[in-house]
């Protein structure tokens, strides 16, 4: 694993207090290479922005990692001070996030708030650090940086401002950009351009990038490797053109078919949808987690939480490619009513 | 900003203009004879009319405005019935005495408030919260007075560390002048802290979760870097309100407590000049107090714009 840049070992994310217990991101494995794209895709709320935020270190208060490790060119990660990862983070690792319009300091010039990233993490003095930020600017594409370094957040557009957070990200040459929905908040032309930047970027810097989105037309430009998530757990993780081709998961396959064709014969069909919704943290299902939205599932996923299969670099989480389903009694079950919860103990 | 800044100086002369009519009204409808006063209750009536006339007392009351007004337009603020002397240089003689204890007063309010909002709001939850807002809150419920006697009681009577009362200018004896300001500050002071505390925790608490903040951390920025450099000074902006308005009735506040710790300020000032009808001084001093709190609104509105560049000030519509 030489170009190996981060592993992220069996993690679970749990939120506690004195009463209870809610571990909302469960046994999730996965790795970045030098200058790949992976792509985690799922629903909001299934613990993607929260494996992202536990990965920079910057769980919120109640947060934290109850198991598993993250390592990170090989040193571990995830048990490391704060004062330690403050070294780490926006400088080796960086992260951009989902809402440009308020991720910015409305009091400091966008100048400032570069060159103290830059003064941070690199033994520059002012006029360099200044430098450094007006080359940033233009690099993500700002036109005359020289004199909007000095602007403040406010006298720039939702896609500026999220140039100006992609120049903060970068402007300590990150190995690992991690880039929270980036593109959520921004009309669809200036998300073009965006990840267009970021691509760019990226080859530039030979960057490792985790894109969390859950735009998939995003996701079939630019992912190298995939990993697909549904309430805490991985369902699926593979190439972009292995998933694309031949999605294994059921939950894949419905994403996959909620996007509209133009090309369908059969117009004016309804949109796909995946019926029912994501269980709720504290009534996680004792089995399979998809398993009562799922079109296929079986008493077998019902009660007993799917294995992880690995088909040459193909892993999914379901019971259907186990020698197990066939020996279980064909026939769909009706899930609801066998439904069983467990109940987390309070 | 120029345009702002000379609509608002307009806008200070009107103001000026009605609080000078309210505080003459007030001033003269208070029952009592300035005359009466000075020459005691066995003046003969003559004597007493004589008097009036002197201080054109028996004048129709707009004339004695126009008077007065016109005077201070010029800054002449009269003359003080009861020594003769002119308003403007008795004021002027007290002002330093009350800024002085106003500046004090504000430092140490300061000085607490600023620690004990961020640290309520960085701990929230924790003893220090506890204690930040028990602190808001009995602050804010004791009548300064009241702390006064109570700080006087305690640190000169008892313990004796400090002096109970008087006042030495600071170039006369500078330690004993502060020796003397410190519970008197602390009186006046105290109840600002509280307010000051109570609004930083709260707009602390709501910066903090800002979603800058979190770019903050993600930089690679340390705690304290964060809530100095970051979280502040987004969270001072509402405070800015409050310390402002707060400020201008330190100027009003001061009247008792300059009383109770026999400092020789405005307060005591217009105290004494209300008890002898002494109306050019109250008048005087009450003015005075007006332009102060006039001056600090408009001092507060620069600073937002400073504080926040997304405030731009502006001559009204343009």
């Amino acid at each position: 694993m030489d170009n190996g840049l981060l592993e992220v070992n069996n993690i679970q994310v749990s939120f506690e207090n004195k009463k209870s217990k809610l571990t909302i991101v469960d046994g999730l494995s996965f790795n970045v290479n030098k200058g790949e794209t992976l792509c985690v895709v799922g629903e909001s709320g299934c613990g993607k922005s929260l494996t992202s935020l536990s990965i920079m270190g910057l769980l919120p208060k109640t947060g934290k990692i109850s198991g598993g490790q993250i390592k990170f060119k090989n040193n571990i990660i995830s048990t490391k001070s704060e004062r330690e990862m403050s070294k780490i983070r926006g400088n080796q690792i960086s992260m951009i996030f989902q809402e440009p319009m308020t991720s910015l300091n409305p009091v400091l010039t966008i100048g400032k708030q570069i060159i103290e990233t830059v003064m941070l993490h690199e033994k520059l003095n002012k006029k360099e650090a200044r430098m450094r930020a007006i080359e940033m600017l233009r690099l993500v594409g700002i036109s005359s940086p020289e004199n909007r370094v000095d602007a403040y957040p406010h006298e720039l557009s939702g896609g500026m401002r999220q140039r100006v957070m992609i120049a903060i990200a970068l402007s300590c040459n990150p190995e690992l950009l991690i880039a929270d929905e980036p593109t959520t908040a921004l009309d669809v032309t200036i998300q073009a351009q965006i990840l267009e930047l970021m691509k760019e970027l990226q080859v530039k810097m030979d960057m490792g990038i985790i894109l969390i989105t859950h735009d998939l037309a995003v996701v079939s430009e630019v992912a190298d490797r995939i990993l697909v998530m549904y309430a805490g757990k991985m369902v699926e993780y593979t190439t972009r053109e292995k998933l694309f081709a031949n999605p294994l998961h059921p939950y894949t396959q419905g994403l996959l078919n909620c996007i509209p064709k133009l090309t369908d014969e059969d117009d004016g069909e309804d949109l796909y949808v995946i019926k029912g919704s994501v269980p709720s943290p504290d009534a996680m299902p004792a089995g399979c987690r998809f398993a009562d939205r799922c079109p296929i599932a079986r008493d077998l996923c019902v009660s007993n939480p799917p294995p992880i299969v690995n088909d040459d670099g193909h892993e999914v989480a379901c019971w259907r490619y186990t020698d197990k389903w066939d020996t279980e009694e064909g026939g769909l079950k009706n899930v609801s009513e066998s439904r069983r919860i467990e109940k987390v103990p309070s | 900003m120029a345009r702002f800044i000379v609509r608002r100086l307009g806008l200070m002369f009107v103001i000026l203009l009605l609080v000078s009519m309210i505080i003459f009204s007030l001033v003269h409808i208070t029952p009592g004879d300035p005359a009466l006063m000075m020459l005691g209750q066995e003046a003969t009536p003559e004597a007493l009319e004589a008097l009036r006339e002197r201080l054109g007392l028996n004048l129709p009351l707009y004339e004695q405005y126009l008077n007065w007004v016109g005077g201070v337009i010029q800054g002449d603020l009269g003359n003080s019935i009861k020594d003769n002397t002119p308003v403007l240089s008795i004021l002027l003689q007290k002002l330093p005495v009350t800024i002085q204890l106003t500046v004090f007063a504000f430092v140490i309010a300061l000085m607490i408030a600023i620690p004990a909002g961020i640290l309520s709001a960085t701990k929230k939850g924790t003893i220090w919260d506890y204690a930040g807002t028990s602190f808001a809150l009995s602050g804010v419920s004791i009548p300064p007075f009241f702390l006064g006697i109570l700080l006087i009681f305690i640190f000169s009577i008892t313990l004796g560390w400090l002096p109970p009362s008087g006042y030495v200018e600071p170039w006369v004896d500078l330690k004993q002048s502060i020796l003397l300001m410190i519970m008197p500050a602390i009186a006046i002071g105290i109840r600002l802290s509280a307010e000051i505390t109570r609004m930083l925790r709260s707009s602390m608490l709501e910066v903090l979760g800002a979603d800058y903040i979190r770019t903050a951390y993600s930089k690679g920025l340390l705690g304290k870097t964060v809530i100095v450099g970051h979280a502040l000074r987004n969270a001072l902006i509402p405070v800015v309100t409050i310390g402002g308005l707060q400020l201008a009735t330190f100027f009003g506040g001061a009247v008792i407590t300059e009383t109770i710790f026999a400092v020789p300020g405005l307060g005591r000032l217009v105290i004494d000049g209300i008890l002898t009808r002494d109306f050019p001084v109250v008048q005087g001093a009450v003015l005075l107090m007006a332009v102060v709190v006039v001056i600090v609104n408009f001092v507060v509105d620069i600073l937002y714009s400073i504080l926040d560049p997304r405030i731009k000030l502006t001559g009204g519509q343009s």
